[in-house]
């Protein structure tokens, strides 16, 4: 079976049968965009591996509760619950400090340009980093939004479905995570001089 | 009230920048927005400034994935695991039925034990309430002893009157309809006795069924509650 031509819906369909080989090309395919939502909500890459194991997990005990849609909305509708009751667990850990997450155990870099200098190179770094942190400092239901929307590029309908909200409520909720954003991207205003008013 | 139209304005069109942003604004809006943004400098800035947020955002880099993350059979005959409470729905299911169970048969002592105690007091109940309404019961009673006066009351509303005699009978045939409270004396005298009594000593069981059936009722909601949230939580 060629894994690249066999839809989703192929797929899931045996894996209903208990095709576990199936199933896995599934995995295989979505798995570092599952990741990576998880990584971006919760800034910690063990938790993050976690959460995408028990989201493969848990689909597959429950393929039989998907009724179609975008796989791939459903798929991060489990992820992104399973991320949430990691920030609920971290919140009644107060010694566990929102700062821990703020630095980040991983910062994914980019593969550096030779083009560009070691300076920029670093400052990019540098700026990606505490862009990850920032996100941190929305409330989790932006952070979802805007991670699902500018990290995986979903549409307003799929974030819709992933979420479980009304399409009204994801558009106001991504329009103040990403005003929210750039008020904390102000703040630091030397590493982040695009966003300034011209005023300031 | 100028000043807090334009502000009205300027957070109406700050509420459209997202869409805006992703294409998913009608023209109509689009145009208006834009017709604003031409002579505010404020809201310009703030939409670049929107701007290039979304574009860091939508640069940061993806994390490559470091291992594996297909599953197993030995994964998948693992039990799940979940909130604490996944554990206890089972034991609320059990509970839930084993109240039920309790209830239905707390209900059928109830309703066994009721005609019994009517039946028991039909015999001296019913005597005793038409003793205690004398004037009514009088009548029947005189009656059947004194067969040569006879009343359509009587002929009607007493039971055991037996064959009754030509004169009896005719009498009854030409006489008023029966009094309804003495017609229906017996069986209602009879039924408020056997209730009072029964209301009285089946209270007790009376409380335990309200108390089982909210306890029952308390228990599956809590369960069927549960059941939802984890159905949810899923998909």
């Amino acid at each position: 079976m060629d894994a690249l031509r066999v839809s989703d819906e192929a797929l899931v369909q045996a894996s209903r049968q208990g095709d576990l080989t199936s199933f896995n090309l599934l995995v295989d395919r979505y798995q570092g965009q599952v990741y990576n939502v998880a990584l971006r909500m919760l800034r910690d890459s063990a938790a993050a591996e976690d959460v995408t194991q028990d989201t493969f997990l848990s689909a597959y005990r429950n393929i039989g509760s998907y009724r179609g849609g975008i796989f791939r909305a459903w798929l991060f509708r489990i992820a992104t619950n399973a991320a949430r009751d990691v920030l609920r667990r971290r919140a009644r850990r107060p010694a566990t400090s929102l700062d821990t997450y703020m630095e980040g155990e991983t910062t994914p870099r980019d593969i550096p340009d030779p083009a560009t200098g070691p300076e920029e190179t670093a400052l990019q770094h540098e700026r990606q980093r505490v862009l990850g942190g920032l996100l941190m400092e929305l409330p989790p239901d932006q952070r979802t939004v805007l991670v699902l929307s500018d990290v995986q590029g979903l549409s307003y309908e799929e974030i819709a479905q992933a979420t479980g909200e009304a399409l009204g409520t994801v558009k106001s909720r991504l329009n103040r995570a990403r005003t929210r954003l750039r008020d904390l991207l102000r703040d630091q205003r030397e590493l982040f001089p695009t966003v300034q008013r011209h005023n300031q | 009230m100028r000043l807090w139209f334009v502000r009205d304005v300027h957070s109406g069109a700050r509420e459209e920048f997202s869409e805006y942003l992703d294409g998913r604004l009608s023209p109509q809006r689009s145009g208006r927005l834009e017709t604003h943004l031409a002579h505010c400098q404020a809201c310009r800035d703030d939409l670049e400034a929107v701007r290039a947020t979304v574009a860091m955002v939508r640069a940061l880099p993806q994390a490559p994935v470091l291992r594996s993350f297909r599953i197993s059979a030995a994964q998948v005959a693992q039990p799940a695991q979940g909130p604490f409470w996944y554990g206890l729905l089972p034991g609320l299911r059990l509970a839930s039925a084993a109240v039920g169970v309790l209830l239905l048969a707390v209900v059928a002592i109830d309703v066994a034990g009721t005609p019994q105690m009517a039946s028991l007091q039909a015999g001296s109940g019913a005597v005793a309430e038409v003793q205690k309404a004398a004037p009514a019961a009088e009548a029947p009673v005189r009656n059947l002893q004194a067969p040569t006066a006879p009343t359509a009351a009587s002929s009607q509303g007493t039971p055991g009157a037996g064959e009754p005699r030509p004169e009896f009978g005719k009498a009854a045939d030409q006489a008023a309809p029966p009094p309804a409270p003495q017609a229906t004396l017996e069986p209602e005298g009879a039924g408020s006795v056997s209730r009072g009594v029964s209301q009285t000593d089946n209270t007790p069981l009376r409380v335990l069924e309200a108390a089982l059936l909210a306890t029952a009722a308390v228990l599956l909601g809590v369960s069927v509650a549960l059941s939802r949230l984890g159905r949810r939580r899923v998909f």
